[in-house]
């Protein structure tokens, strides 16, 4: 009995020289009073320690206090997993579309196509709350840069056939147009054919310009 | 002495600060808001001692964790609020500083709750 009013009454005393320690640490504002707020609700339970212990809910205090403090906190971990989980998701597609971009890379490296000269660009599904979230919507690759050598097509044979109505009938595939005769070559078709096998999406969904 | 370089900073600082007002208020702004971190980094690392000090009494009184983490939580928010409101004061931002403060004054509510919620659950228990 002895030895726990002597604890008492020493936790009582290194409380209150903490608190005079704190009163004069603190910063001279409004914020003293909502200090002294929480320091006195401290005090108070120090003083009825003895009494916790008479009835036996010293721990059931302990119990209430933990719990209250997980209800207070719960809103703000529930909120910082929302986050995280957002943040999480927008990284993974992110890394999904470099990879998508690398492997497209790849495949028009393996026609002989330079990725210097050509820009790539992906249309995914970045809505995270819907079903479909990172699903392949549009692959658009444009074949361009200052090389022209680099983007190769097959040969082009240009034929003019003469019809009866006299007007020349062209299919015109020269040099200054080249963007026409790439889009319509094999070339194209075998690279859409390719990259949709590749990504599992449609070929429709996929399209090839060059300058 | 640390008391010198801390009184240095801050005179050259406001030296700074009130030369500069008149061609770039702006610039003369971001002196006083670095002057203050600098400062305020400073005195961190001596509270750290003293509060490590008080650590070891704490551990020594047999005193319940408890009340010590939040008694350090309360001097922490009170200490952080104080800074980032006089920072917006300095920059003529009034409105935000008194934002922060409530800020602080509501993150010390939040300390207290539990301990309120479990000695008003306690004192029903207690009275007969």
């Amino acid at each position: 009995m002895l030895d726990f009013i002597r604890n008492w009454i020493i936790n009582i005393t290194v409380v209150m020289i903490f608190i005079m320690l704190l009163e004069t640490i603190l910063p001279n504002s409004d914020m003293k009073r909502y200090v002294n707020v929480v320091v006195g609700l401290l005090i108070v339970v120090v003083i009825i320690q003895p009494l916790m212990l008479v009835k036996d809910i010293s721990l059931q205090f302990n119990k209430n206090v933990l719990e209250a403090t997980a209800f207070v906190q719960q809103g703000s971990v529930a909120a910082q997993a929302v986050d995280l989980n957002r943040y999480r998701k927008q990284e993974a597609l992110q890394l999904f579309e470099a990879r998508i971009k690398g492997e497209i890379g790849r495949l028009l490296e393996q026609e002989g196509i330079k990725n210097d000269n050509a820009r790539i660009e992906l249309e995914l599904a970045t809505d995270i709350d819907q079903q479909d979230f990172g699903r392949i919507r549009s692959v658009d690759i444009y074949l361009d840069g200052g090389d022209s050598s680099a983007i190769e097509v097959n040969k082009i044979n240009v034929s003019i056939s003469k019809v009866d109505d006299g007007d020349d009938n062209k299919s015109v595939m020269n040099k200054d147009n080249g963007e026409y005769n790439f889009s319509d070559n094999s070339l194209t078709s075998k690279l859409k054919n390719s990259i949709s096998k590749a990504l599992g999406v449609e070929e429709s969904a996929v399209s090839i310009r060059a300058k | 002495m640390d008391i010198f370089k801390i009184v240095m900073i801050g005179i050259i600082a406001a030296v700074m600060a009130v030369i500069l007002r008149e061609e770039k208020p702006e610039i003369a702004m971001q002196v006083s808001l670095v002057t203050g971190l600098i400062l305020f980094l400073f005195i961190i690392s001596k509270l750290d001692s003293v509060i490590t000090v008080l650590k070891y009494f704490a551990g020594k009184a047999n005193i319940d964790i408890l009340y010590f983490s939040t008694i350090l939580k309360v001097i922490a928010i009170a200490y952080i609020t104080e800074f980032g409101a006089q920072v917006c004061r300095d920059a003529g931002e009034c409105a935000i500083a008194s934002k922060i403060e409530l800020a602080g004054k509501v993150l010390i509510m939040v300390l207290a709750i539990p301990i309120l919620a479990a000695l008003m659950d306690i004192m029903i228990k207690i009275v007969p």
